[in-house]
């Protein structure tokens, strides 16, 4: 893995929702790949590469937690923004109301710690300019800066995750010599494919769980 | 994870010979009757399938072909129904919409049993097509009142044969055949079973028998309103026989008389094992206790079993290990436990559990460990049952003014062994403050918060040798109670009632107010000569306590608090038993 990096994140809350129960929402038993692609993608990505995330290890006893919130149950309509900006009206959207509120129970998780072990590909947008080497040195610099575009969250935008370049040994899990099945876990989106998910199934060995190349066939059994 | 552990179970029950899994393409459905029919579709009787459940008739619980979801729209059933789709009738008559609903109950059998050829299946044709739905009423009132048929389901039977039409071989061919050419949806990797290219489950099958939960049911997978969407996937993967065992299984979990659910606030908790295991039909007595002066209970009727529950709750209380007290007890059973509160129409997961069943009872140990307390009266609950537990953190101790937060919570501390929840001891101690009380249970539930929370040594009952300083505060505010209670019999409002609140908050404030009147009372005491030595003994108790204490703190904080009642309850306890024993 030349271009592999390995990222120390971590928060106080996490919600990796299923997406059977993502009304009520229900948390995975651990981060999903496609979450920690997210988190690498919010502190460096261009078209020019494609985060693959090859392990994820789970640093912290898997613990959960219910939270009810009042949330809203509809988005901002799409054209609402746009004639607003057209027309330098003011763009509203009522929040407070009662047709409008839902409230949502979530099952999610506390104090949770990880390290992502990834690497990243170029894709077909790569130009003349772009190299590993230098897309390798822009992320390390800037997660060692703790610098990122958004702020990258853990499942859910309002779980912030705090993150650490990590070099080094992993940190021991407290699940070393323990399996454990997790089922079929969402593996991440199938961009070019009318954003179909994928699913692999997610085991847990010694706190590690490996996920599967894009395009193999454990992604499908 | 969770369904797919409800889709093993219905893998494992279908496995058994009789436990009335339905199969795919069957639901389990209430039907009160079914119409016999002669082979030329004559109406030969209606036959009353109901079953008697104390003074009611209820509908049969029985297999028929799987109901279609129906929220707005004629859909028919095939081979059973309501009388509106059946006959075209019911309680508001013929209406147009029953009619409407009858050819498409009659389109619907033509359309599915086509090509068959059963006698049976023609007898239904013949019935249907001789039907007129204006003399629905005055024909099937021949047979039964029009008022119980006008609601209720139907099936048919052949006249001579027994079984039900629509479970007949060809007819059931007939209907799976139909299900499976059913216009296939959109294929998908299965997030159950993980196969991949199933059909898509459309709709899911409602969840009913939740407590709160809207009598038709409630979704745990739905996408009913934009914000629940994500990239525009308004549907999970789910394939269509997985979503099918999944619901039926839960279903069957939850089902009226099913001893794998126990009530928990607002929370519907169901659990069952990986394999068969004994404990599946007595965890909920060992969640939910049941006492034996309770009146009556329907799950133990049989005092054999209720002692077994006891002795098992001893044992594990005392960390022994269940195995020693039910020999077939296999403690390595995967046990799943899962919570569900109904929200609107859907169903949210407010609790789930997969552990071997060994480490549950272990923890369910540790809970009654913890609340271990000596009894007020004899009469309380040696194990107090959860639910009587959290009535007493509510308001007139009502179980409607359980916060379900905290009933959550509690369940989850329980079987989980985490940590209780953190509002418990405000709670606890706001209502020893309103109603100056402190009960067994508060002082159990304050016990239990302490040592797990807090990890602090507490006594089963009064120890002497305990210094801490709220602990022999809480001892000397009870003394000093007793004293008032014995030199002034009858007193409107004792000093618990005036300053069990303020001493335990601001005990430097309040105290020596209190070691002030005491005085008067022991001097009271002392000039009765019958009650001298009563003078003695409070005397040379509140001096014994006086000792340890230093100074009188200005604040507790609610940690201490906590001790403060412990050490009340305690010592005040102490004063009964002694008095019991002198007697």
């Amino acid at each position: 893995m030349a271009y592999g990096v390995k990222l120390k994140v971590w928060g106080d809350y996490a919600c990796f929702t299923r997406p059977e129960m993502k009304v009520e929402r229900v948390s995975y038993d651990v981060m999903t790949p496609s979450a920690a692609r997210g988190i690498l993608e919010a502190i460096h990505w261009k078209p020019a590469i494609r985060w693959v995330v090859d392990r994820i290890h789970v640093l912290r006893p898997i613990k959960f937690d219910n939270v009810r919130r009042n949330e809203v149950s509809s988005k901002i309509p799409k054209p609402n923004p746009a004639t607003a900006m057209r027309e330098g009206k003011r763009l509203y959207f009522l929040v407070d109301d009662g047709d409008n509120r839902q409230q949502r129970a979530s099952t999610l998780l506390r104090d949770v710690e990880y390290v992502v072990e990834a690497h990243f590909e170029l894709t077909d947008k790569a130009g003349p300019d772009d190299n590993e080497g230098k897309h390798l040195a822009i992320f390390n610099r800037r997660a060692a800066n703790g610098q990122f575009f958004h702020q990258p969250c853990l499942g859910c935008r309002e779980f912030p995750a705090y993150f650490e370049l990590l070099d080094g040994e992993v940190p021991p899990s407290p699940y070393v010599g323990k399996s454990r099945d997790l089922g079929y876990m969402l593996l991440d989106l199938d961009f070019t494919d009318n954003m179909t998910p994928l699913f692999f199934r997610a085991v847990m060995e010694d706190g590690i769980i490996s996920t599967p190349a894009p395009g193999s066939t454990e992604v499908r059994t | 994870m969770i369904l797919q552990a409800l889709n093993s179970y219905y893998e494992r029950m279908a496995s058994e010979p009789d436990s009335e899994m339905p199969p795919l393409g069957t639901s389990i459905e209430g039907i009160s009757f079914a119409l016999v029919l002669g082979e030329d579709g004559s109406l030969k009787d209606v036959e009353d399938l109901r079953e008697q459940d104390g003074r009611n008739l209820r509908a049969r619980k029985m297999p028929v072909p799987a109901a279609v979801t129906r929220t707005s729209g004629v859909k028919p059933n095939f081979l059973w129904d309501k009388s509106s789709y059946v006959f075209g009738s019911d309680g508001e008559g013929a209406t147009e919409k029953n009619r409407e609903r009858f050819a498409a109950f009659k389109g619907f059998l033509r359309q599915v049993g086509a090509a068959v050829d059963d006698p049976g299946l023609s007898a239904v044709f013949r019935f249907l097509d001789a039907w007129h739905c204006d003399e629905a009423q005055t024909t099937i009132s021949r047979f039964v009142p029009w008022e119980e048929a006008a609601n209720a389901n139907f099936v048919f039977r052949l006249d001579g044969a027994p079984g039900f039409i629509h479970n007949r071989p060809p007819v059931q061919k007939a209907w799976i055949k139909y299900n499976q050419e059913k216009e296939a949806g959109e294929l998908v990797q299965c997030l159950i079973s993980g196969e991949a290219d199933t059909p898509l489950a459309r709709v899911h099958t409602p969840i009913k028998g939740v407590r709160g939960g809207q009598t038709s049911g409630g979704y745990i997978v739905s996408f009913n309103k934009p914000a629940f969407v994500s990239y525009g996937q308004d549907k999970a993967s789910v394939a269509e026989s997985s979503a099918f065992a999944y619901t039926t299984a839960l279903n069957a979990l939850l089902a009226g008389k099913s001893r794998r659910k126990v009530h928990i606030g607002d929370t519907t908790l169901v659990f069952w094992a990986q394999r068969a295991s004994p404990a599946e039909d007595f965890l909920a007595d060992l969640i939910e206790p049941s006492t034996e002066n309770k009146d009556t209970t329907e799950s133990l009727d049989d005092p054999q079993t209720a002692g077994k529950i006891h002795g098992l709750l001893h044992a594990i209380r005392e960390g022994r290990r269940a195995v020693d007290i039910l020999p077939d007890l296999d403690e390595s059973v995967q046990f799943y436990i899962l919570g569900l509160a109904p929200n609107a129409a859907r169903l949210s997961v407010r609790f789930w559990e997969a552990n071997n069943l060994g480490a549950l009872l272990e923890r369910i140990g540790r809970h009654f460990q913890q609340l271990r307390l000596v009894r007020q009266f004899d009469s309380e609950p040696e194990f107090a049952p959860l639910w009587r537990l959290l009535c007493q953190t509510a308001a007139q101790g009502k179980s409607e003014n359980v916060s379900p937060v905290l009933a959550g919570g509690m369940t989850k501390a329980m079987l989980t062994g985490g940590p209780y929840p953190h509002s418990l001891l405000p709670v606890v101690l706001d209502r020893i403050r309103a109603e100056h009380g402190v009960t067994y249970f508060r002082a159990a539930l304050l016990k239990a918060f302490l040592m797990r929370n807090h990890h602090m040594e507490v006594p089963v009952s009064l120890d002497l040798e305990k210094k801490d300083l709220p602990y022999l505060l809480g001892r000397l505010f009870a003394v000093l109670e007793k004293s008032q209670e014995e030199a002034v019999p009858g007193a409107g409002a004792t000093i618990k009632d005036r300053y069990l609140a303020s001493a335990s908050a601001t005990p430097g404030l309040v105290f020596h107010v209190l070691l002030k009147s005491a005085a008067n009372h022991v001097a009271k005491l002392r000039k009765d000569p019958e009650r001298r030595g009563r003078a003695f003994h409070f005397d040379s108790l509140t001096q014994d306590i006086l000792a340890e204490i230093a100074d009188f703190p200005k604040t507790l904080a609610a940690v201490e608090q906590g001790q403060f009642m412990i050490g009340y309850y305690h010592q005040r306890k102490d004063f009964f038993t002694k008095k019991n024993q002198e007697g």
